[in-house]
Formats: structure tokens, sequence, C-alpha cells
């Protein structure tokens, strides 16, 4: 709870900060609109429910992408650490992919994908494949090789050994991988829904393009606010369970 | 001879014969195992004992069909060794039991693996072996709750409560405190009288090998061989301060300075 007002307390000097320096007149209201005129688009949108809809389709792509990113990423992370081959192969893509910025990614997209949802979903999947397999690899391959041996003297066996011994074992990696991927797909969408304007759905990423095509700095700056509440939330909510549970069990420091 | 020698004129338990192994790293080859054979009957305790790069370790890696030799022949009641098995269990230096699990979880790891138990039976054998080693209170704690000596204690119930007939522990004292250590020969040496069960421990420990073994096999470094065996007569339960126990210590620590370049750690 004292956290939380810390974190509260922050963010309300930080406001007060911003209003202080519009007030003063410091920087054009034009380039920095004041935290009530943000707050008030906020409001407006809200009650004419653009702002609903446009995190409802965001978040949809984003689950979607996400959901393939580490149905896709968790598997092929196990495969590389476990075969030599795989790792040199596909693993050594992977890490040389995660230095492409995924924004990069977004021609590509638009060129075989045209303006739709499948150029959306492509462009996450790729951001948050790579890193949900790194973070995976790497889990695995840290996981003390006592383990297994303890494991293989009580008698279990190969596929026996990976469910219960090695991916537990890997499970704080594999959730910090997770929640990295988590952060690569929401950056690989917001990249994504910024240049790709589809008639499917106006996402977060398009209402902040317009807002600039407007020179609405209340939209732009409320719905980059927007993103970044959408994604400590998550965070919070998504993850945090899972950690608070490994710090119990395993007794590593929050 | 004394009582605890006799079960030597059975049959072997474990049998090692004519066993060696190439230990490889880089450029330099060295014999971890030289031509190493020892018989061990069922019920006996034997301790090895050597300088560290003995392949005492390795030997009981091999029994534990963790690694095999690479020439020679390891069987257990007559039967090669080709991997691990439900009558071979293991305890490692360090605890190696599994965070994720709590300590009822670990030692129903191995109960689990076992399709003949029903659930019942598993909880039952798991709750009477925590219960041996004075553990059960905490059944439910978790493994960074607990000390280094309760540690090893839910190893010890963990690689017992699938009641195997051999127990192979590689150095499980050597990271714990004087008194702590002390605590655990009592109730090893205790918890071996009433159950009988082979026990192979691996020390460097002479002082140690000599309160817990009925007999003390003593091995030299670089190439591995086995130098010595001793029988150790002193009626149980042996106490790790006797006079008479380190009189024997020190007659083994004389037999491996004599045979080793390395000395073994001093007893403690």
């Amino acid at each position: 709870m004292k956290r939380f007002a810390n974190a509260l307390g922050f963010f309300a000097i930080l406001i007060a900060i911003w209003e202080l320096a519009v007030r003063a007149g410091l920087v054009p209201s034009v380039l920095l609109p004041a935290p009530a005129a943000v707050a008030r688009y906020l409001g407006e949108a809200l009650r004419d429910g653009t702002l609903l809809d446009a995190v409802g389709i965001t978040m949809q792509r984003l689950l979607a992408g996400y959901a393939v990113g580490l149905l896709l990423g968790l598997p092929l992370g196990l495969l590389t650490a476990r075969y030599r081959l795989w790792e040199d192969t596909l693993g050594m893509l992977a890490l040389g992919l995660q230095t492409l910025p995924s924004v990069c990614w977004v021609p590509l997209a638009i060129l075989w994908f045209g303006q739709t949802e499948g150029a959306m979903l492509f462009v996450v999947v790729m951001g948050t494949v790579g890193s949900v397999m790194i973070a995976t690899n790497n889990g695995v391959r840290s996981v003390p090789p006592i383990y297994v041996r303890a494991a293989r003297t009580m008698g279990s066996r190969s596929f026996h050994i990976w469910m219960y011994v090695i991916v537990p074992a890997a499970l704080p990696h594999l959730i910090s991988g997770m929640k990295q991927g988590w952060a690569f797909a929401w950056r690989s969408l917001m990249a994504a829904e910024i240049f790709v304007s589809i008639l499917t759905g106006f996402g977060l990423g398009q209402l902040l393009h317009y807002g600039r095509e407007l020179s609405a700095m209340d939209q732009v700056i409320g719905v980059m606010a927007l993103i970044v509440a959408i994604g400590l939330l998550a965070d919070k909510l998504l993850f945090a369970p899972w950690e608070s549970f490994m710090y119990r069990r395993w007794g590593l420091k929050q | 001879m004394s009582a605890e020698r006799s079960v030597n004129t059975l049959r072997s338990k474990l049998s090692v014969r004519n066993v060696s192994k190439l230990f490889r790293t880089g450029v330099v080859q060295a014999h971890a195992l030289d031509d190493v054979s020892i018989e061990i009957a069922d019920g006996e305790f034997v301790c090895l004992v050597g300088p560290s790069g003995c392949g005492k370790t390795t030997l009981l890696n091999i029994l534990a069909g963790l690694e095999s030799p690479d020439s020679g022949t390891v069987q257990c009641d007559g039967v090669d060794i080709a991997g691990p098995g439900p009558e071979r269990m293991m305890m490692f230096q360090e605890s190696a039991l599994f965070p994720w699990l709590t300590v009822l979880g670990n030692v129903l790891f191995g109960l689990k693996l076992r399709p003949e138990l029903s659930a019942a039976d598993r909880e039952e054998a798991a709750v009477a072996h925590l219960r041996l080693v004075g553990l059960e209170r905490f059944m439910h704690s978790n493994i960074h709750e607990l000390s280094g000596g309760m540690r090893q204690r839910v190893a010890l119930a963990r690689a017992l409560a699938p009641n195997p007939r051999v127990l192979l522990m590689d150095e499980p004292f050597a990271s714990l405190d004087a008194m702590t250590r002390e605590q655990l020969y009592d109730d090893l040496q205790h918890i071996w009288s009433t159950r009988r069960k082979t026990v192979v421990f691996v020390t460097h420990n002479v002082r140690e090998a000599v309160c817990l073994g009925g007999r003390v096999v003593l091995f030299s470094a670089h190439p591995g061989r086995l130098i010595e065996e001793f029988g150790v007569d002193l009626p149980r339960p042996r106490n790790m301060n006797s006079t008479d126990l380190a009189r024997i210590a020190s007659e083994l620590t004389r037999s491996l300075r004599l045979h080793g370049r390395c000395e073994p750690e001093a007893a403690a």
C-alpha cells in the first residue's frame, strides 16, 4: 500500500510540474496542452465511445498476436535449448532478428498482407516470438544440471524430466521472458497501428496517428498516457500473481 | 570379525570389476578411475575416501547409472547397471531439492514415478519418511525456508521414501556446520541400523568415514585407484569425538599420505 502511495505521489508531482510549466507559459500550449485539456479530451472520447472502441480493438489484436507469439516462441525456445542444431540455426536467426526494431516489419507486412488485420497480426507475432524464444532458451540452459541428475536417479525420463523438472525449474526465466514478450508485442502493435490504417478497426495507434494529422496535441498526449496506463495495468494483472507465487516458493527477492 | 563385517560373506549387492574411466579436459587425459574393483555386500555401509580428483564421485555416479565406465563391469544384484534404477537412490552434496515444490512435494517426486503405488500409499510413505528425519511439521514449507541441515534431511527422506535397497551418498554433509553434521551422523547411523540399507558414502573427511562406515575404502588420485581397505569394528552408535575413532582415523590418514601426493582435508 505504501508503495502504491509512493507511485501515486510521484505521478501527482509530475502532473503538477507539467501544469505549472504550461501556466507559466514556458511552452506554447499548441505543443503541450495543460493536463486539464488532456483530461478533457480523454473524458469526451470516453463518453462518445471512441476510446473504448479503440482499446477493445487494440487489445484484441494484442492478445491474438501475443498468444500466437507464445505458442510459437515457447516450444521453439525449448527446441533450441534441447538441440544444438536448432540453436545454431533458428536460435541464431532469432538472435539476429532481435536487433531489428519491430517497426521494420511494417513495410513488408503491408506489401505481403495489404491493409489488413493479417498485417497487424504478423507484425505483433514477429515482434514477440523471438524474445520469448530467446528467454525460454536461456531459462532452460540456466537450470542447474543437478536437478536433472537428481530426477534421473529417481526414475524420471526424457519427457517427464522436461515437464516436471526443466520447465518448472526454468519458470522464473519463462515468466520474465513472457513479460518481455508482452512488452515487445505492445510496442510492435503500436508501430503497426500507426503505420497501417485499415478499415476493419480503429485502434489506439491509429488514434495517435490521426491526432498528429489533426495537430490535436491533447489527443496525442492523452492516447500516449492511456497506452502507458494499459501497459502498467496489464503487467500487474497478468504477471504479478505469477511473480508473487515465485517469490513465495523460491524465496526470490521482491 | 565383528557382526558388521560378517555381512560381507553374503552375496554381493554391488559389484565393481576392473572399472576404468578416462577424464578428458582439453588435451589432458587422466584416469578418473583406473582398474578399480570392489564388492559391496547387502546391508553394508561402505565409505569411499580420498583426495579430490580420485574418482570416488565418478564411481558413485557409475553405480547410480548416471555415467558409464569406459571399461569393466558394474552390477547390482548380478545385473549390469545400464542406467538409474529404483533400487538405487542418490543423495548429493547440495541438496538438489526442487525449489518449485514444497517439502512434501519433493519427497513425493520419486514416489510418483512408481505406478504400482496408490496416491494414498505415496502420501503415507512421504509423511512417514519425513517423520523419520524429524521434519513432519515442515511438510508444507518451502525449500528456501529450511536451513542447510534440514534440507539434507529432506533430501535423505526423498531418497529413502521409494524404499531403495541401495543408498548412494556423495559428500552429503560437506557443506553443513559441524554441530548439524554430528546430529546427522547419529540420525544416519540410526536409520541404517534399523533399515539395513546398503550405503555407499563418498567423503574426503577421514573421521566422517570412520564414524559411519563398516568398511572404509581409500582411493588415490591421478590415477584414481583403490589403495587400501579398512574394516571398522567400533560399536555403534559411534561418537565422532571418541578417542578410538580418532586413533583409527589418524591411521587411515597416515596411509593416505603414504600413497597420495595430495592430502585429504583434515578431519573436522
